[in-house]
Protein backbone atom coordinates (compact mmCIF):
# COMPACT_ATOMS: atom_id res chain seq x y z
CA UNK A 1 0.00 0.00 0.00
CA UNK A 2 1.16 3.54 -0.64
CA UNK A 3 -0.59 6.12 1.23
CA UNK A 4 -0.40 9.53 0.00
CA UNK A 5 -3.59 11.01 2.25
CA UNK A 6 -1.57 12.56 5.26
CA UNK A 7 -3.37 15.64 5.13
CA UNK A 8 -6.07 14.06 6.26
CA UNK A 9 -4.28 11.64 8.64
CA UNK A 10 -1.10 11.00 8.88
CA UNK A 11 -0.76 7.08 8.71
CA UNK A 12 2.66 6.81 8.74
CA UNK A 13 3.44 6.99 12.31
CA UNK A 14 6.87 7.63 14.06
CA UNK A 15 7.19 3.56 16.17
CA UNK A 16 7.42 5.78 19.28
CA UNK A 17 3.77 6.51 18.69
CA UNK A 18 2.12 2.80 18.63
CA UNK A 19 4.49 2.33 21.96
CA UNK A 20 3.48 4.96 23.36
CA UNK A 21 -0.52 4.53 23.22
CA UNK A 22 0.52 0.62 24.27
CA UNK A 23 2.13 1.52 27.17
CA UNK A 24 -0.83 4.02 28.51
CA UNK A 25 -3.64 1.88 27.71
CA UNK A 26 -1.77 -0.56 30.30
CA UNK A 27 -0.24 1.56 32.93
CA UNK A 28 -2.10 4.96 33.04
CA UNK A 29 -5.56 5.74 34.40
CA UNK A 30 -7.55 9.19 35.00
CA UNK A 31 -4.88 12.34 35.56
CA UNK A 32 -6.46 14.73 37.86
CA UNK A 33 -8.54 12.03 39.33
CA UNK A 34 -6.91 10.09 42.13
CA UNK A 35 -2.56 9.90 43.85
CA UNK A 36 -2.18 6.40 43.45
CA UNK A 37 0.62 5.77 40.55
CA UNK A 38 -1.73 5.13 37.54
CA UNK A 39 -3.55 8.43 37.59
CA UNK A 40 -0.18 10.30 38.40
CA UNK A 41 1.48 8.46 35.78
CA UNK A 42 -1.03 10.02 33.59
CA UNK A 43 -1.09 13.48 35.02
CA UNK A 44 2.86 13.40 34.08
CA UNK A 45 1.95 12.23 30.63
CA UNK A 46 -0.76 14.67 30.06
CA UNK A 47 1.59 17.61 31.03
CA UNK A 48 4.49 16.37 29.27
CA UNK A 49 3.16 16.53 26.36
CA UNK A 50 1.05 20.04 27.23
CA UNK A 51 5.40 20.85 27.76
CA UNK A 52 6.57 19.63 24.54
CA UNK A 53 3.26 21.02 22.57
CA UNK A 54 3.98 24.56 24.47
CA UNK A 55 8.18 24.21 23.68
CA UNK A 56 7.34 23.36 19.63
CA UNK A 57 4.91 26.66 19.37
CA UNK A 58 7.90 28.83 21.23
CA UNK A 59 4.93 29.05 24.70
CA UNK A 60 6.36 29.65 28.43
CA UNK A 61 2.85 28.46 29.37
CA UNK A 62 1.79 24.70 29.29
CA UNK A 63 -1.69 25.46 30.88
CA UNK A 64 -2.68 27.47 27.86
CA UNK A 65 -2.06 24.34 25.73
CA UNK A 66 -5.75 22.52 25.94
CA UNK A 67 -6.42 19.21 24.45
CA UNK A 68 -9.76 18.62 22.17
CA UNK A 69 -10.91 15.96 20.14
CA UNK A 70 -9.78 17.20 16.93
CA UNK A 71 -8.86 20.54 15.23
CA UNK A 72 -13.38 21.07 14.83
CA UNK A 73 -13.44 21.24 18.81
CA UNK A 74 -10.52 23.52 19.25
CA UNK A 75 -12.18 25.79 16.22
CA UNK A 76 -15.88 25.48 17.77
CA UNK A 77 -14.21 26.64 21.50
CA UNK A 78 -12.18 29.50 19.80
CA UNK A 79 -15.33 30.58 17.36
CA UNK A 80 -17.54 30.90 20.50
CA UNK A 81 -15.69 32.57 22.53
CA UNK A 82 -15.14 35.27 20.51
CA UNK A 83 -18.18 35.50 18.42
CA UNK A 84 -22.04 35.87 18.42
CA UNK A 85 -24.80 36.24 16.56
CA UNK A 86 -24.38 39.37 14.02
CA UNK A 87 -20.53 39.59 15.31
CA UNK A 88 -18.86 40.70 11.42
CA UNK A 89 -16.17 38.14 10.58
CA UNK A 90 -13.39 37.85 8.35
CA UNK A 91 -12.51 34.56 6.80
CA UNK A 92 -10.14 33.75 3.83
CA UNK A 93 -11.54 31.80 0.85
CA UNK A 94 -10.13 28.49 1.40
CA UNK A 95 -11.54 27.98 5.09
CA UNK A 96 -12.68 24.53 6.24
CA UNK A 97 -16.14 23.53 7.32
CA UNK A 98 -14.81 23.27 10.72
CA UNK A 99 -14.64 27.38 10.25
CA UNK A 100 -17.56 27.84 8.05
CA UNK A 101 -19.98 25.69 9.59
CA UNK A 102 -19.82 27.08 13.23
CA UNK A 103 -19.60 30.67 12.05
CA UNK A 104 -23.20 30.02 10.05
CA UNK A 105 -24.64 28.50 13.11
CA UNK A 106 -23.66 31.42 14.94
CA UNK A 107 -25.51 33.43 12.42
CA UNK A 108 -22.20 35.96 12.08
CA UNK A 109 -21.80 38.29 8.99
CA UNK A 110 -19.51 36.31 6.94
CA UNK A 111 -16.89 38.33 4.61
CA UNK A 112 -14.49 36.76 3.08
CA UNK A 113 -10.91 38.13 1.45
CA UNK A 114 -8.23 36.29 -0.64
CA UNK A 115 -9.73 34.30 -2.93
CA UNK A 116 -6.96 34.03 -5.52
CA UNK A 117 -4.75 30.95 -5.27
CA UNK A 118 -1.30 30.30 -4.64
CA UNK A 119 -1.13 34.73 -4.70
CA UNK A 120 -0.30 35.48 -1.19
CA UNK A 121 0.09 39.33 -2.34
CA UNK A 122 -3.48 39.03 -3.27
CA UNK A 123 -4.51 37.59 -0.02
CA UNK A 124 -2.82 40.22 1.74
CA UNK A 125 -4.22 43.48 0.27
CA UNK A 126 -7.69 41.81 0.34
CA UNK A 127 -7.33 41.59 4.40
CA UNK A 128 -5.88 44.54 4.59
CA UNK A 129 -9.07 46.32 3.52
CA UNK A 130 -11.06 44.16 5.59
CA UNK A 131 -9.81 43.68 8.91
CA UNK A 132 -10.30 47.43 10.60
CA UNK A 133 -14.31 46.55 9.95
CA UNK A 134 -14.31 42.86 11.31
CA UNK A 135 -14.89 41.97 15.04
CA UNK A 136 -12.85 38.95 14.65
CA UNK A 137 -10.50 37.05 11.36
CA UNK A 138 -10.49 32.99 11.66
CA UNK A 139 -8.20 32.08 8.86
CA UNK A 140 -6.22 29.03 7.74
CA UNK A 141 -2.57 28.91 7.91
CA UNK A 142 -2.71 26.29 4.98
CA UNK A 143 -5.54 25.14 2.43
CA UNK A 144 -6.09 21.35 3.28
CA UNK A 145 -7.15 20.85 -0.58
CA UNK A 146 -4.81 22.97 -2.13
CA UNK A 147 -1.41 23.72 0.42
CA UNK A 148 -1.73 27.10 -0.31
CA UNK A 149 0.52 28.92 1.72
CA UNK A 150 -1.74 32.23 3.28
CA UNK A 151 0.86 34.97 4.59
CA UNK A 152 -0.46 34.14 8.21
CA UNK A 153 2.53 35.95 10.08
CA UNK A 154 1.92 39.25 7.70
CA UNK A 155 -2.36 38.94 8.61
CA UNK A 156 -1.52 38.16 11.87
CA UNK A 157 0.72 41.60 12.08
CA UNK A 158 -2.42 43.41 10.62
CA UNK A 159 -5.03 42.05 12.90
CA UNK A 160 -2.45 43.29 16.14
CA UNK A 161 -2.72 46.60 14.50
CA UNK A 162 -6.07 47.37 14.26
CA UNK A 163 -6.64 45.55 17.92
CA UNK A 164 -8.91 42.37 16.04
CA UNK A 165 -8.44 39.05 17.69
CA UNK A 166 -6.95 36.54 15.17
CA UNK A 167 -8.30 32.88 15.15
CA UNK A 168 -5.25 30.40 13.41
CA UNK A 169 -6.01 27.31 11.84
CA UNK A 170 -3.03 25.83 12.00
CA UNK A 171 -4.47 22.18 10.99
CA UNK A 172 -2.74 21.78 7.80
CA UNK A 173 0.72 23.91 9.24
CA UNK A 174 1.19 22.31 12.09
CA UNK A 175 4.22 19.97 12.37
CA UNK A 176 5.26 21.52 9.14
CA UNK A 177 5.62 25.31 9.70
CA UNK A 178 7.53 27.01 12.41
CA UNK A 179 4.65 28.88 14.17
CA UNK A 180 5.43 31.04 16.81
CA UNK A 181 2.28 31.38 18.68
CA UNK A 182 3.34 34.22 21.14
CA UNK A 183 4.55 35.99 17.99
CA UNK A 184 1.41 35.98 16.31
CA UNK A 185 -0.39 37.52 19.08
CA UNK A 186 -3.32 35.04 17.94
CA UNK A 187 -6.24 34.97 20.46
CA UNK A 188 -6.78 30.93 19.68
CA UNK A 189 -4.73 28.64 17.37
CA UNK A 190 -6.31 25.16 16.47
CA UNK A 191 -5.03 21.78 15.28
CA UNK A 192 -5.25 18.25 15.16
CA UNK A 193 -2.76 15.95 16.79
CA UNK A 194 -3.56 13.14 13.98
CA UNK A 195 -2.07 15.09 10.67
CA UNK A 196 1.34 16.88 10.94
CA UNK A 197 2.13 16.39 14.74
CA UNK A 198 1.70 12.36 14.27
CA UNK A 199 -0.12 11.67 17.00
CA UNK A 200 -3.58 8.97 16.61
CA UNK A 201 -6.94 10.45 16.13
CA UNK A 202 -9.12 11.65 18.55
CA UNK A 203 -6.52 14.02 19.71
CA UNK A 204 -6.20 18.05 18.93
CA UNK A 205 -4.30 21.03 20.35
CA UNK A 206 -6.04 24.41 21.10
CA UNK A 207 -3.49 27.01 21.97
CA UNK A 208 -5.11 29.67 23.70
CA UNK A 209 -3.97 33.89 23.86
CA UNK A 210 -7.59 34.91 25.32
CA UNK A 211 -10.17 34.63 27.69
CA UNK A 212 -12.23 31.22 26.81
CA UNK A 213 -15.91 30.04 27.04
CA UNK A 214 -16.43 26.43 27.25
CA UNK A 215 -18.13 24.22 24.68
CA UNK A 216 -18.25 21.21 27.30
CA UNK A 217 -18.96 21.12 31.05
CA UNK A 218 -17.97 18.70 33.84
CA UNK A 219 -15.58 16.93 35.43
CA UNK A 220 -12.39 18.69 35.70
CA UNK A 221 -11.02 16.67 38.59
CA UNK A 222 -10.63 20.43 40.28
CA UNK A 223 -13.02 22.58 42.31
CA UNK A 224 -15.56 19.70 42.52
CA UNK A 225 -17.61 21.76 45.29
CA UNK A 226 -18.39 24.60 42.34
CA UNK A 227 -20.84 24.13 39.83
CA UNK A 228 -19.25 26.44 37.51
CA UNK A 229 -16.41 25.29 35.30
CA UNK A 230 -12.87 26.36 36.79
CA UNK A 231 -11.87 29.80 35.91
CA UNK A 232 -8.44 28.39 35.16
CA UNK A 233 -7.15 26.71 32.26
CA UNK A 234 -6.66 24.32 30.74
CA UNK A 235 -9.35 22.78 33.34
CA UNK A 236 -11.90 25.36 32.45
CA UNK A 237 -12.18 23.47 28.74
CA UNK A 238 -10.94 20.34 29.48
CA UNK A 239 -14.62 18.51 31.09
CA UNK A 240 -14.33 15.18 31.55
CA UNK A 241 -11.53 12.08 31.26
CA UNK A 242 -8.84 12.84 29.08
CA UNK A 243 -7.87 10.52 25.58
CA UNK A 244 -4.63 9.45 28.13
CA UNK A 245 -3.91 7.00 25.30
CA UNK A 246 -4.18 9.20 22.35
CA UNK A 247 -2.12 11.87 24.39
CA UNK A 248 0.66 9.76 25.57
CA UNK A 249 0.64 8.85 21.42
CA UNK A 250 0.57 12.46 20.31
CA UNK A 251 3.68 13.55 22.79
CA UNK A 252 5.59 10.67 20.76
CA UNK A 253 4.52 12.24 17.52
CA UNK A 254 5.25 15.96 18.76
CA UNK A 255 8.72 14.86 20.06
CA UNK A 256 9.67 13.54 16.58
CA UNK A 257 8.57 16.53 15.06
CA UNK A 258 10.64 18.87 17.47
CA UNK A 259 13.76 16.45 17.04
CA UNK A 260 13.42 16.44 13.18
CA UNK A 261 12.60 20.37 12.69
CA UNK A 262 9.66 21.86 10.66
CA UNK A 263 12.78 22.89 8.31
CA UNK A 264 13.39 19.80 7.56
CA UNK A 265 10.25 18.33 7.29
CA UNK A 266 8.66 20.99 5.09
CA UNK A 267 12.14 20.30 2.71
CA UNK A 268 11.09 16.49 2.54
CA UNK A 269 7.61 17.38 1.61
CA UNK A 270 8.40 19.75 -0.79
CA UNK A 271 10.44 17.96 -2.09
CA UNK A 272 8.01 15.07 -2.70
CA UNK A 273 5.69 17.48 -4.23
CA UNK A 274 8.07 18.91 -6.51
CA UNK A 275 9.02 15.43 -7.40
CA UNK A 276 5.00 14.53 -8.56
CA UNK A 277 4.95 17.55 -10.30
CA UNK A 278 7.44 16.57 -12.20
CA UNK A 279 6.32 12.91 -12.65
CA UNK A 280 2.35 14.55 -13.41
CA UNK A 281 3.57 17.44 -15.84
CA UNK A 282 2.68 15.97 -19.42
CA UNK A 283 -0.52 13.70 -18.17
CA UNK A 284 -3.90 14.51 -18.88
CA UNK A 285 -5.05 16.61 -16.11
CA UNK A 286 -4.61 20.33 -14.03
CA UNK A 287 -2.69 20.28 -11.40
CA UNK A 288 -3.03 23.16 -9.14
CA UNK A 289 0.63 24.14 -7.94
CA UNK A 290 2.37 27.74 -6.80
CA UNK A 291 5.50 29.32 -6.35
CA UNK A 292 7.72 26.61 -4.22
CA UNK A 293 7.23 29.15 -0.67
CA UNK A 294 3.76 29.08 -1.24
CA UNK A 295 2.67 25.40 -1.16
CA UNK A 296 3.16 22.81 1.18
CA UNK A 297 3.24 18.94 0.25
CA UNK A 298 -0.02 18.76 -0.47
CA UNK A 299 -1.12 18.47 -4.45
CA UNK A 300 -4.76 18.96 -5.54
CA UNK A 301 -5.61 18.20 -9.21
CA UNK A 302 -8.51 17.00 -12.34
CA UNK A 303 -8.64 15.06 -15.12
CA UNK A 304 -11.36 16.06 -17.72
CA UNK A 305 -11.69 12.40 -18.65
CA UNK A 306 -12.39 10.49 -15.10
CA UNK A 307 -14.60 12.26 -12.25
CA UNK A 308 -12.31 12.69 -8.93
CA UNK A 309 -14.11 9.47 -7.17
CA UNK A 310 -13.33 6.98 -10.17
CA UNK A 311 -9.84 8.33 -10.16
CA UNK A 312 -9.46 7.45 -6.68
CA UNK A 313 -11.33 4.32 -6.49
CA UNK A 314 -9.15 3.38 -9.21
CA UNK A 315 -5.80 3.84 -7.47
CA UNK A 316 -7.47 2.27 -4.19
CA UNK A 317 -7.72 -0.80 -6.23
CA UNK A 318 -3.87 -0.47 -6.90
CA UNK A 319 -3.03 0.33 -3.44
CA UNK A 320 -2.52 3.51 -3.62
CA UNK A 321 -4.67 5.90 -1.29
CA UNK A 322 -5.59 9.33 -1.92
CA UNK A 323 -8.37 12.05 -0.92
CA UNK A 324 -11.09 12.80 -3.52
CA UNK A 325 -14.19 15.68 -3.40
CA UNK A 326 -14.76 18.64 -1.92
CA UNK A 327 -11.99 17.53 1.14
CA UNK A 328 -14.92 19.52 3.57
CA UNK A 329 -13.67 22.61 1.85
CA UNK A 330 -16.40 23.96 -0.55
CA UNK A 331 -15.56 27.65 0.48
CA UNK A 332 -11.66 26.66 -0.41
CA UNK A 333 -13.08 24.56 -4.13
CA UNK A 334 -15.31 27.98 -5.03
CA UNK A 335 -12.39 30.19 -4.61
CA UNK A 336 -10.11 28.02 -7.02
CA UNK A 337 -13.32 27.00 -9.73
CA UNK A 338 -13.38 23.54 -8.54
CA UNK A 339 -16.65 23.18 -6.46
CA UNK A 340 -18.40 21.37 -9.39
CA UNK A 341 -15.68 19.11 -10.29
CA UNK A 342 -13.71 18.53 -6.95
CA UNK A 343 -10.23 17.65 -7.04
CA UNK A 344 -7.80 14.27 -6.54
CA UNK A 345 -5.01 15.23 -3.66
CA UNK A 346 -2.06 13.94 -2.94
CA UNK A 347 -0.69 14.64 0.38
CA UNK A 348 2.81 13.55 1.88
CA UNK A 349 4.58 12.86 5.06
CA UNK A 350 7.74 13.14 6.87
CA UNK A 351 8.04 9.71 6.76
CA UNK A 352 7.26 8.90 3.07
CA UNK A 353 9.65 8.11 1.02
CA UNK A 354 10.70 9.15 -2.71
CA UNK A 355 10.56 5.43 -4.30
CA UNK A 356 6.70 5.48 -3.00
CA UNK A 357 5.82 8.82 -4.29
CA UNK A 358 7.52 7.76 -8.04
CA UNK A 359 5.21 4.03 -8.14
CA UNK A 360 2.00 6.15 -7.39
CA UNK A 361 2.75 9.01 -9.81
CA UNK A 362 3.35 6.59 -12.48
CA UNK A 363 0.39 4.50 -11.92
CA UNK A 364 -1.85 7.68 -12.04
CA UNK A 365 0.04 8.65 -14.48
CA UNK A 366 -1.16 5.62 -16.68
CA UNK A 367 -4.82 6.18 -15.53
CA UNK A 368 -5.11 10.32 -16.76
CA UNK A 369 -3.61 9.23 -20.18
CA UNK A 370 -1.08 11.76 -22.30
CA UNK A 371 -1.82 15.13 -22.76
CA UNK A 372 -3.38 15.80 -26.02
CA UNK B 1 9.25 16.86 60.31
CA UNK B 2 7.65 19.93 59.68
CA UNK B 3 6.38 20.65 55.72
CA UNK B 4 4.84 23.39 53.95
CA UNK B 5 2.20 22.93 51.19
CA UNK B 6 1.41 25.47 48.56
CA UNK B 7 -1.93 24.89 46.66
CA UNK B 8 -2.77 25.46 43.17
CA UNK B 9 -5.82 26.07 41.52
CA UNK B 10 -5.76 22.95 39.04
CA UNK B 11 -3.25 20.22 38.57
CA UNK B 12 -1.49 21.81 35.86
CA UNK B 13 -0.68 24.89 37.92
CA UNK B 14 0.77 22.33 40.14
CA UNK B 15 2.62 20.49 37.89
CA UNK B 16 3.93 23.56 36.31
CA UNK B 17 5.37 24.71 39.84
CA UNK B 18 6.77 21.67 40.60
CA UNK B 19 8.96 21.55 36.88
CA UNK B 20 9.98 25.22 37.99
CA UNK B 21 11.22 24.44 41.38
CA UNK B 22 12.64 21.37 40.50
CA UNK B 23 14.59 22.81 37.90
CA UNK B 24 16.25 25.59 41.22
CA UNK B 25 17.12 22.90 43.13
CA UNK B 26 14.09 22.81 45.28
CA UNK B 27 12.35 19.43 45.64
CA UNK B 28 8.52 19.88 45.47
CA UNK B 29 6.21 16.86 45.26
CA UNK B 30 3.13 16.86 43.77
CA UNK B 31 0.08 16.15 46.42
CA UNK B 32 -3.60 16.28 46.50
CA UNK B 33 -5.08 18.40 49.31
CA UNK B 34 -7.00 17.38 52.12
CA UNK B 35 -10.34 17.69 51.66
CA UNK B 36 -10.47 19.71 54.67
CA UNK B 37 -8.75 22.53 53.69
CA UNK B 38 -9.54 22.42 50.29
CA UNK B 39 -12.11 25.62 49.65
CA UNK B 40 -13.47 24.69 46.34
CA UNK B 41 -12.69 20.93 46.83
CA UNK B 42 -10.12 18.54 44.88
CA UNK B 43 -7.07 20.64 44.85
CA UNK B 44 -3.57 20.30 44.51
CA UNK B 45 -0.63 21.08 46.39
CA UNK B 46 3.43 20.85 46.16
CA UNK B 47 5.11 19.60 49.46
CA UNK B 48 8.35 21.55 50.51
CA UNK B 49 10.57 21.19 53.12
CA UNK B 50 12.42 24.10 52.99
CA UNK B 51 13.34 27.19 51.26
CA UNK B 52 9.29 28.17 51.18
CA UNK B 53 10.06 32.15 50.87
CA UNK B 54 12.31 31.16 47.89
CA UNK B 55 10.05 29.55 46.37
CA UNK B 56 6.61 31.71 46.19
CA UNK B 57 9.29 34.17 45.14
CA UNK B 58 10.04 31.76 42.07
CA UNK B 59 6.14 31.64 41.64
CA UNK B 60 5.63 34.84 41.66
CA UNK B 61 8.91 35.76 39.36
CA UNK B 62 7.59 33.11 36.75
CA UNK B 63 3.96 33.77 36.55
CA UNK B 64 2.21 30.96 38.37
CA UNK B 65 -0.69 31.32 40.62
CA UNK B 66 -0.68 29.75 43.90
CA UNK B 67 -3.74 29.86 46.11
CA UNK B 68 -2.17 29.47 49.73
CA UNK B 69 0.47 28.27 51.82
CA UNK B 70 0.25 25.92 54.61
CA UNK B 71 2.43 25.13 57.64
CA UNK B 72 2.12 21.28 58.30
CA UNK B 73 3.21 19.68 61.96
CA UNK B 74 4.66 16.54 62.43
CA UNK B 75 0.86 15.67 63.95
CA UNK B 76 -0.50 16.33 60.55
CA UNK B 77 -2.05 19.43 61.43
CA UNK B 78 -2.24 22.25 58.54
CA UNK B 79 -2.36 26.01 59.45
CA UNK B 80 -2.85 28.76 57.05
CA UNK B 81 0.77 30.98 56.97
CA UNK B 82 1.89 33.83 55.33
CA UNK B 83 5.14 33.43 53.14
Amino acid sequence: MIYLDHAATSLLKPVAVERAVSRALRTMASPGRGSHEPAMLAAETVYRCREAAAALFHMEEPERVVFTMNATHGLNIAIISLASEGSRVLISGFEHNAVTRPLHALGVKLQVAGRKLFDPEDTLRSFAAAIPSSDLVVCTAVSNVFGYRLPIQEIAELCRREGVPLVVDASQAAGVLDLDFPALGAAFMAMPGHKGLLGPQGTGLLLCGRETKPLLFGGSGSESREQTMPETLPDRLEAGTHNVCGIAGLMAGIEYVRARGTEEILRHESALLRQSIRLLRGADCQLFTGAPSTQTGVLSLRSPRFDCETLAARLGDRGICVRSGLHCAPLAHESAGTLESGTLRLSFSPLLDAGSVSKACVALRQLLGADS
Amino acid sequence: MKQYWISFRSLTYAQRASRVLERKGVTATIVRLPQGISKKGCGYAVILRSAVREAIRVLEEQHIPWSQLFARSESGEFREVEP
